[in-house]
């Protein structure tokens, strides 16, 4: 995801492939190997801010987050950064649009807000579901629940009920076009075959 | 510093912190003494105990099991000659050999104190150097890390035994079947059939169970009678104690390289023992009792790998990067009870690193004097007829391996590696050199990429990496020079094997495997192919050489090796044929595939008592109700379903049948 967004801004990065995970290459970033990195938010907020503060880092912007329309935002943990949608604003003096963003934005949202979710059977009756979605909403109001998730996850909104459909509907229904240019560009640029 | 130091020295001797500290070390005690449950399994079970403790307990717990298992898992190493864990399957090969002449207690006692002061260096290196370590860390990069995994390799020359010809191959061995499985920079599956459970490669656990325990069990067997031969335990472990202060730098030597190797992130401490193994083995004038029963063989590994969990702190702690298995639970563990690692651990929170350094002192203390306390007892073990120790240790190895990845799979690899392992054995290959291929292919491969990727081949004339070469290649030389080839030369003239077919047969089976493995490589992308193609073009050469070499029945060369007709102890004619043990363990895990793991072991028991001993049925009822009942008490507290076969999948049965 990092390599498709930097493939939209039009940056030239080098990738380098066979990190064991978030936690070596950013152990390569502080040896000085790796020059660009991207971090989750806790990691980020524990690891990363006291590089920033040290000055051995520089924040450059966030992959943003998705309102309750499925529209990209600031991300509200780093409301100072851009999100990579103004990166390209101020770029290309245009917003971004086309097949490749389609792609970004379905996987950025399979990828952070949509990422883990709770399914229930089709056709499960409707007062089953409301209960459900009672149950969760409720959940996420408890005392507590948000000083817990901001630790864990950064501070975020847990989607319920009609947001998570919007957050779904973006990761899942993605235009044919967008599909067929990422296959093609994986294809082009990494010689891989899906 | 020093005040932080002070607040911890505080925090440390109240009360409080002590029991927990001493629960966690009874606990580490407990689970270490067990072949193969290493600090992965003990803090899997301590984990969900932790929710909703308090952090200063919590941590003391973590701990006490963390820093005990290295020094507990020795007793099987030395007793059994099965690692107890990864840490210590250097201990094996000259702690096994003790046992067996009835010294097991003085090379317990050596081994212990070795430990116990191993533990203390760690926390004395770890309280001044933690400050800076981060610095010095960074200095690492992919490519040094690369040459350190050659360094790790380069033991292969020390540990080969009489070959070294074997000893490359069996390396190479361990190199391509570590590769199995996805390959580090592609994520193609290498060599896995379509199997599911190959993907992920085979686990370490499995194998070094495998290469070990196996293959011990079924020669024990065969030999009949007990471990320790002279039937006494050995007196000696004041002896052990005084051996240790005898070798103090060889100690402090290898509690240093145990500190840097522990601390240095993603080299794995699983190849520390082998390292100081083999360092101590290359650098003494006489080595020719390594193998045999030499006390420094002990001394080293032990206090090596109670070094590295000190070592293994610095990155837990300032980068968050787990060094070793248990170390990543342990971040696991604290990350669970709201502590993050990061820079912050030696700045604000100094005086709680401080906690956690000498807690680990501490526990080392606690724990070393309890098995020296305990040595006397858990030795008198291997004056039992081994008929009756085996159910309990193929069970147990069973269990540990079934660990890794909670799979059938990891049954069938088992026995499967096993197999090999025993036929390595009988054919004279050193299985340390499998090992340490095994152990390190996947880091070499890893880092060699990366390497590559950072600085092209240009990698190769970094400082670090020239500095490193030339220890590398200094280390060569001294291994060569006291190594292999004196003894192997006096050993060829008087070889009573005449017959080499059998050896001609497996250096075939492993050759066709190595082209399979080159044949493979081939067949995936350039990244994906390239290091097996590289394993294989080095060793095929050798292997066609050794093929030939035993189909030709040199007998004179130094690669003859056939345990079956040289072993002393299987020449008596009652000794049961190799393949008769084989056909047990076979039938056992063929009767786990049929009916599920639970009732295939309580079937073997009862067969096994029945058939091998002479114990009456109450007895075997009560050995069989114990050993089971153990297991499945372990397993309910772990909430782990045994390994079911077709009759499980047919029908619904209750816990721990189903």
């Amino acid at each position: 995801m990092p390599l498709l967004a930097f493939e939209i801004l039009g940056l030239n990065v080098k990738p380098v492939f066979g990190m064991k995970g978030r936690g070596p290459a950013r152990l390569a970033f502080e040896r000085g190997e790796v020059r660009i990195d991207y971090q989750t938010t806790p990691a980020f907020i524990t690891s990363v801010m006291p590089l920033v503060e040290a000055g051995k880092a520089v924040p450059l912007m966030t992959w943003g987050m998705l309102d309750d329309a499925g529209n990209l935002i600031r991300d509200p943990n780093f409301p100072n950064l851009p999100h990579v949608g103004e990166v390209y604003e101020n770029m290309h003096g245009k917003k971004p649009k086309g097949p490749a963003w389609m792609a970004w934005r379905a996987f950025m949202a399979a990828g952070y807000p949509a990422q883990k979710m709770i399914f229930v059977k089709k056709g499960t009756p409707k007062d089953i579901l409301d209960a459900w979605r009672k149950a969760a909403a409720d959940t996420i109001n408890e005392p507590g629940f948000k000083e817990a998730a901001a630790k864990a996850l950064g501070n975020y909104p847990q989607a319920v009920g009609k947001q998570a459909e919007v957050l779904k509907k973006v990761a899942t229904d993605v235009p044919p076009a967008a599909k067929k240019w990422v296959k093609d560009w994986l294809k082009r640029k990494y010689n891989a075959v899906p | 510093m020093l005040e932080a130091l002070t607040a911890a020295l505080i925090e440390i001797i109240s009360g409080q912190h002590l029991i927990y500290l001493f629960a966690g070390v009874a606990m580490g005690l407990a689970v270490g003494i067990f072949p193969g449950l290493g600090g992965i399994v003990g803090l899997s079970i301590l984990l969900p105990f932790l929710y909703g403790m308090d952090p200063t307990s919590a941590l003391s717990m973590l701990i006490g099991l963390v820093a005990v298992i290295p020094t507990s898992d020795t007793f099987t190493s030395v007793l059994m000659g099965i690692p107890g864990s990864s840490a210590s399957q250097a201990t094996v090969l000259d702690g096994f050999p003790l046992a067996k002449k009835g010294e097991g207690a003085r090379a317990l006692g050596a081994a212990f104190s070795a430990s116990l002061f191993g533990g203390l260096f760690g926390a004395i290196v770890l309280t001044f150097v933690i400050v800076i370590a981060r610095e010095v860390i960074l200095l690492f990069t992919s490519a040094e890390l690369f040459m350190l995994t050659i360094l790790g390799l380069s033991m292969v020359g020390v540990l080969a035994g009489t070959s070294l010809m074997k000893g490359v191959l069996a390396c190479a061995l361990g190199l391509m079947v570590s590769s199995v499985g996805g390959a580090p920079a592609t994520g193609e599956y290498r060599m896995a059939l379509d199997i599911p459970y190959l993907g992920d490669g085979l686990p370490l656990v499995v194998v070094g169970l495998a290469m070990f325990a196996v293959p011990e069990i079924v020669d024990l067997l065969r030999a009949g009678g007990s471990i320790s031969r002279s039937q006494t335990l050995g007196h000696g472990w004041m002896r052990g104690l005084k051996d240790m202060w005898t070798y103090k730098w060889l100690c402090v030597r290898c509690a240093g390289i145990g500190c840097i190797i522990g601390a240095l992130p993603g080299l794995g401490g699983s190849v520390v023992d082998w390292i100081a193994y083999g360092h101590v083995k290359q650098t003494v004038k006489d080595s020719s009792q390594f193998g045999h029963g030499d006390i420094r063989g002990v001394l080293a590994p032990e206090s090596a790998n109670n070094a590295k969990e000190g070592g293994g702190l610095i990155p837990t702690l300032l980068f968050g990067i787990p060094g070793s298995g248990s170390m990543a639970v342990f971040l696991g563990g604290m990350v669970l009870i709201g502590l993050e690692p990061g820079p912050s651990m030696v700045e604000g929170k100094l005086n709680l690193t401080y906690v956690i350094i000498w807690s680990l002192a501490l526990a080392n203390v606690l724990g070393a004097g309890a098995c020296l306390f305990l040595s006397k007892y858990v030795a008198m073990l291997t004056t039992i007829r081994y008929a009756y120790l085996a159910p309990f240790m193929i069970m147990v190895i069973c269990f540990a391996a079934f660990q890794a990845q909670r799979d059938l799979g990891d049954l069938i690899a088992l026995f499967g590696v096993g197999l090999i392992g025993i036929l390595m054995k009988r054919f004279g290959w050193p299985r340390p050199a499998f090992l340490i291929g095994f152990v390190l292919a996947d880091q070499s491969e890893t880092y060699l990429y990366q390497a590559v990727q950072f600085y092209d081949w240009d990698f190769l004339l970094r400082t670090g990496v020239l500095i490193i070469f030339a220890i590398t290649i200094a280390s060569a030389w001294l291994g060569a020079r006291n190594g292999p080839g004196e003894d192997s030369v006096a050993a060829a003239g008087s070889h009573p094997v005449v017959n080499m077919r059998p050896q001609a047969w497996f250096a075939t089976l492993v050759f066709a495997f190595l082209v399979w493995g080159l044949l493979d490589g081939l067949s995936q992308s350039f990244l994906g192919g390239i290091y097996t193609i590289g394993i294989a073009v080095v060793s095929l050469p050798i292997a066609a050489r050794l093929v030939f070499l035993t189909w030709a029945n040199r007998t004179d060369n130094t690669v003859n090796f056939d345990l079956e007709v040289e072993g002393d102890h299987l020449q008596s004619a009652d000794t049961p044929p190799l393949l008769h043990y084989l056909l047990w363990l076979a039938g056992f895990l063929v009767s786990i595939m049929l009916i599920g793991f639970w009732l295939s072991i309580v079937g073997f028991f009862l067969l096994f008592l029945r058939v091998k001993t002479d114990a009456s049925w109450t007895r075997i009822a009560v050995m069989t109700g114990c050993g089971v009942g153990f297991v499945s008490a372990l397993a309910w507290i772990m909430v782990l379903d045994f390994p079911g076969g077709v009759l499980q999948e047919a029908f619904v049965l209750p816990w721990p049948i189903g």
